[in-house]
């Protein structure tokens, strides 16, 4: 679904991000990405999201090369992937319902569409109650369900999370992960970044593990290290 | 319910309810400004006219030995110089017979003439007063021997002052739009701020350029309709006052000092909203262009 071939990233600046990295990564895998601070983690992120184009090398998803894509196909390439922040991302002056919803109204959903999907997205992430409120009224836990929520809005092909429990406790983190195994479960390919070492040792996924922009490990059912 | 980009625009003019009345408010008081401006120079223009307009006769004495048809054929000539209206012979009978008339009881000092002293005369009326130095030549050069008078000096001096207010005017309504550019591109600066992450956010969720600028392009025209549209009614009130003040006070100069506020505040509410509209959709256009490289 996802391959990297021989991606380079050099900023301007000169500093190397990411060096020979080479990847496969199926659909319906849970994988962690990890590595210290600087380890290229956010380069690889940004990267998969388009936000910035590699040096070298190409990504294909599902055969499609998408660091020659052009700049009118982003927003459509976006669709097809869910992306969850550390800090959640919502929009601050909108509902909840909203929020989920403007997700789908974008890839031009029908209402009666969004009308129905809207409560059942909210139901999967634990939200059920919360669809009048604004983000600023819920805890970070349950703001990082919105985002979760709307990621998943639009069936994307993968879920990209970033740092998705950087903000929380460990209760609340571990209730999130809870449902990120959940969307897994249901065949969601998900790829997240994470410093947490608890939750890597416990899940025993793919790990792959980045230092100074090189991938130095990447085994099926791995630990943190 | 189906949202709109319209609906959105609104919304977001609600929940921004301060930045909104600022961005209103500011575009209200230049387009305020601007329109006084305007307004004075419209009405230099007007008055400029009606006071030049009194001045548009020229005389011409024809001299005296000349005979009617020579003067006849002066007249003709005359008529085919391009600023000339329309030119009226005055024999020097009737000159003589006007004399005597205005003179009343006194003309019996008149009857004493062996022959007519006067000469014919020849009224000129131009039809662009501004001109009048220029046709004064062409008119001069068709007969050598006849004499011209116009109010020179005069129409130099209202033509002076009216081109020093109109100038200034002009240079004044440049600077205004200057700063009127620098005052909504401030606000919009301030609404990026807010505008900022919202707009990174819906590039992430997949939003195309258009569904990210449409609401904001409305938003701003709505912003400008209404600064135009409250400057509009504001100029207009205020106008008619002064309106209403210069016909009670000078009155005695002109029958109507100023134009009426009814015909120009249709010229100038659709110049203010042209200006509301352009600048509005510039300005907001500006703002979210920075935001879309995400």
């Amino acid at each position: 679904m996802l391959v990297l071939n021989n991606v380079q990233m050099r900023y301007p600046s000169g500093t190397v991000a990411l060096e020979d990295v080479n990847l496969k990564i199926n659909k319906g895998e849970f994988v962690f990405l990890i590595g210290s601070s600087g380890a290229g983690k956010s380069t690889f992120i940004k990267l998969i999201t388009k936000e910035i184009d590699p040096t070298a090398g190409a990504i294909f998803k599902d055969g499609l090369d998408i660091t020659r894509m052009h700049k009118r196909r982003i927003p459509y390439y976006r669709r097809s992937l869910g992306i969850v922040f550390q800090d959640y991302r919502l929009l601050n002056n909108e509902t909840v319902y909203e929020n989920v919803a403007f997700a789908m109204r974008i890839v031009g959903r029908k209402n009666r569409e969004i009308k129905r999907n809207v409560p059942l997205l909210l139901n999967l992430v634990g939200l059920s109650d919360r669809g009048k409120h604004f983000p600023m009224e819920l805890s970070g836990g349950e703001q990082q369900r919105v985002a979760i929520a709307r990621a998943v809005a639009n069936n994307p092909d993968i879920l990209i999370c970033d740092e998705p429990t950087g903000n929380l406790d460990p209760e609340t983190s571990w209730e999130l992960i809870d449902l990120l195994m959940k969307l897994n479960r249901y065949g969601a390919t998900i790829i997240m970044a994470t410093h947490q070492h608890d939750i890597v040792d416990v899940l025993k996924k793919r790990v792959i593990e980045l230092d100074k922009g090189r991938v130095i490990r990447d085994e099926d059912h791995g630990g943190y290290h | 319910m189906i949202r709109s980009p319209f609906f959105t625009a609104l919304k977001n003019m609600v929940r921004n309810a301060m930045m909104s009345l600022a961005s209103i408010l500011s575009v209200t008081s230049t387009l305020v400004i601007l329109g006084i401006v305007l307004l004075l120079i419209l009405n230099v223009n007007n008055l400029t006219k009606e006071f030049t307009d009194k001045f548009d006769v020229m005389r011409v004495q024809v001299a005296y030995d000349y005979t009617p048809e020579q003067t006849l054929a002066m007249k003709t000539a005359f008529e085919a110089v391009p600023n000339v209206e329309s030119v009226l012979l005055i024999t020097r009978d009737e000159a003589l017979e006007q004399m005597k008339q205005d003179w009343g009881e006194d003309s019996v000092l008149l009857e004493g003439l062996k022959e007519n002293p006067l000469s014919d005369t020849l009224e000129v009326r131009v039809m662009d007063v501004s001109l009048s130095d220029q046709t004064y030549e062409e008119l001069d050069r068709i007969d050598e021997n006849d004499t011209i008078y116009y109010y020179k000096t005069t129409i130099e001096r209202i033509l002076r002052v009216s081109n020093v207010i109109r100038n200034v005017g002009i240079i004044l309504i440049v600077v205004l739009l200057f700063i009127t550019m620098l005052v909504i591109n401030n606000t919009v600066r301030i609404g990026i701020a807010s505008r900022k992450s919202q707009i990174q956010i819906m590039r992430y969720v997949g939003a195309t350029r258009g569904h990210i600028r449409h609401p904001y392009l409305i938003e701003g025209v709505i912003l400008g309709i209404l600064g135009a549209v409250i400057s509009s009614v504001l100029l207009y009130y205020g106008y008619q006052e002064v309106v209403d003040m210069a016909a009670a006070n000078l009155s005695d100069l002109t029958a109507q000092p100023l134009l009426s506020a009814d015909v120009l505040i249709i010229r100038i509410g659709i110049l203010n909203l042209i200006i509301g509209i352009g600048v509005g959709l510039v300005g907001s256009l500006f703002s979210v262009r920075k935001y879309l490289k995400v």
